[in-house]
């Protein structure tokens, strides 16, 4: 059957409409159903991806609205897609990236392996500071005080050190 | 190119021998890097991709990495590229990849870097049978020469910075490709699956995150990347490994105690299948290769060399096989070429 509007198409939408009372049955194609208003044009992959993009973002608030100023990301983007967009989001999403992250890493939020050696000293430094300071923790929690105060003793060295 | 030698043979990382290689087939770690100062590839231009593949590029011409070639994936078909993930010398991802994207590798194609896949840089080592060890140790090696020519995004908290979460921290995914026939139809496998789950490491099929285990071929890898040395991680999976492939060599003599004939005619019905069939898919000549291949290790199969067993697990994959031919082949021819190579490589010996 072909389009009753433009006589050209293969008619694939069909309605009925009741018109003063009668019956009336309709055949159009795509193109012209869209043209009538009769159908809407069906949403692209890209249109339904960016929909659910805008849903989290929205779904987040403000949290969601965060945005990166180094490559534009907003953190509902991330979250909608588990993609991050630069180095930067790292920093720029912080605090509501850590409680993620330690659900993905089995609890940890805390780097203990290699540094690379262009990082330089401070990078060096910070990650031991931070590395005691875990391990202080750990020690408190199971009780073991003599060697936690060496470690908090050690901590308060380094950040006398780092004072002066 | 010399993509076209490569579909002759099988990969380096299945001339497996030595104790464990019945069982463990190969063992490959993965570093994900990305440099500082560039966006990451989900929000990168034409422009970002290039320079950043330019940096990497750079590097590896002077970090002195040896015999290394650099395909420019621009260039290449995509039978070509299908053609270097049977070989695991891509990713699938780096296959998709539109734009600047490239892989280096050498000729023993046990290392390969691949630009702009996720991350900016990939490393990789890829080692027949359970050489994880010194696959890690060529890995960061690697690593260590290019990051003289490198400035890597990293933090002192998050450590290497990665696209995505789930492999930031150490960037390092260390995976063993596994053969378990035995405790598939044991019907064991999902407790070992469960086992693994718990301690940390996950399950994945032949082709790594998303793809299906098949031919009884898995591969175990840690899941966590961050909040762990390197060195830990890998010995995770150095502890595991042994426990598993002794548990599967259990379940293959329980098989042969319990149900000889059941076993014998699995694995020479496969022969029979093998050597004599006129048309073959490629996931039923996997199911095949795999009851095979445990006949032969348990000396239930004589005479068949395992290195051409092992080899056929690559070369009967559809783009080994077109180019192969030379041609790009339908489906249904593949499976009669399929079928004529493997009675080529395992003809029956006439006594």
């Amino acid at each position: 059957m072909l389009c009753d509007n433009c006589g050209k198409e293969v008619a694939t939408v069909h309605l009925t409409e009741i018109e003063k009372g009668e019956q009336k049955e309709r055949h159009y194609c795509e193109a012209c159903a869209q043209k009538k208003g009769v159908v809407g044009k069906a949403p692209s992959l890209q249109e339904i991806l960016g929909g659910m993009i805008q849903q989290q973002i929205k779904a987040l608030g403000e949290e969601g609205m965060a945005q990166c100023p180094f490559c534009g990301i907003r953190f509902g983007e991330f979250r909608a897609k588990g993609r991050m967009g630069c180095p930067n989001d790292y920093d720029v999403f912080h605090k509501n990236l850590v409680p993620l992250v330690e659900k993905i890493q089995g609890g940890a939020s805390q780097h203990r392996g290699r540094i690379p050696s262009r990082a330089g000293k401070e990078v060096a430094q910070e990650m031991r500071r931070r590395k005691l300071k875990s391990s202080l923790a750990e020690l408190v929690k199971s009780e073991d005080y003599e060697e936690a105060a060496r470690v908090r003793d050690e901590i308060r060295r380094m950040e006398e050190s780092d004072a002066s | 190119m010399h993509l076209e030698k490569l579909a002759k043979v099988g990969g380096a990382w299945l001339r497996g021998s030595g104790p464990d290689s019945d069982i463990v087939i190969s063992a490959r770690v993965r570093l994900a890097r990305n440099l500082k100062g560039h966006r990451f590839l989900t929000r990168a231009d034409d422009e970002d991709r290039q320079a950043v593949a330019g940096k990497i590029r750079a590097a590896i011409g002077r970090a002195g990495l040896g015999d290394i070639a650099y395909v420019d994936l621009t260039d290449v078909s995509s039978l070509d590229r299908m053609l270097l993930v049977e070989r695991h010398l891509i990713s699938k991802e780096l296959a998709g990849c539109e734009g600047e994207c490239g892989v280096a590798f050498g000729p023993s194609e046990t290392h390969s870097l691949m630009i702009n896949e996720e991350d900016h840089l990939r490393i990789q080592v890829l080692k027949p049978g359970q050489a994880l060890t010194e696959a890690f140790e060529e890995a960061m090696d690697m690593d260590a020469n290019l990051e003289k020519h490198l400035e890597y995004a990293f933090s002192s908290q998050f450590g290497y910075l990665t696209v995505c979460p789930t492999n930031v921290g150490t960037g390092l995914r260390a995976s063993i490709m596994l053969h378990l026939p035995a405790l598939v139809f044991m019907k064991q496998i999902d407790k070992v699956f469960q086992a693994v789950s718990k301690i940390n490491l996950a399950v994945r099929g032949l082709y790594g995150e998303g793809t299906q285990a098949t031919g009884d071929f898995y591969q175990i890898s840690n899941q966590v990347t961050l909040g762990r040395t390197e060195e830990e991680l890998i010995e995770d999976l150095l502890r595991i490994v042994p426990k598993i492939a002794g548990y599967e060599r259990r379940s293959r003599e329980l098989w042969m105690k319990e149900d000889r004939v059941l076993l014998e005619d699995r694995v020479f019905r496969a022969l029979g299948m093998l050597q004599h069939a006129r048309k073959i898919a490629s996931e039923e000549t996997l199911d095949h290769l795999s009851a095979v291949r445990m006949g032969v290790n348990m000396g239930l199969v004589e005479g068949m060399d395992m290195q051409r067993l092992n080899e056929l697990l690559v070369l009967t994959l559809p783009a080994h096989l077109q180019k192969g031919e030379g041609e790009e082949l339908p489906a249904a021819d593949r499976d009669i070429v399929r079928a004529r190579l493997i009675r080529d490589r395992l003809k029956p010996s006439r006594g």
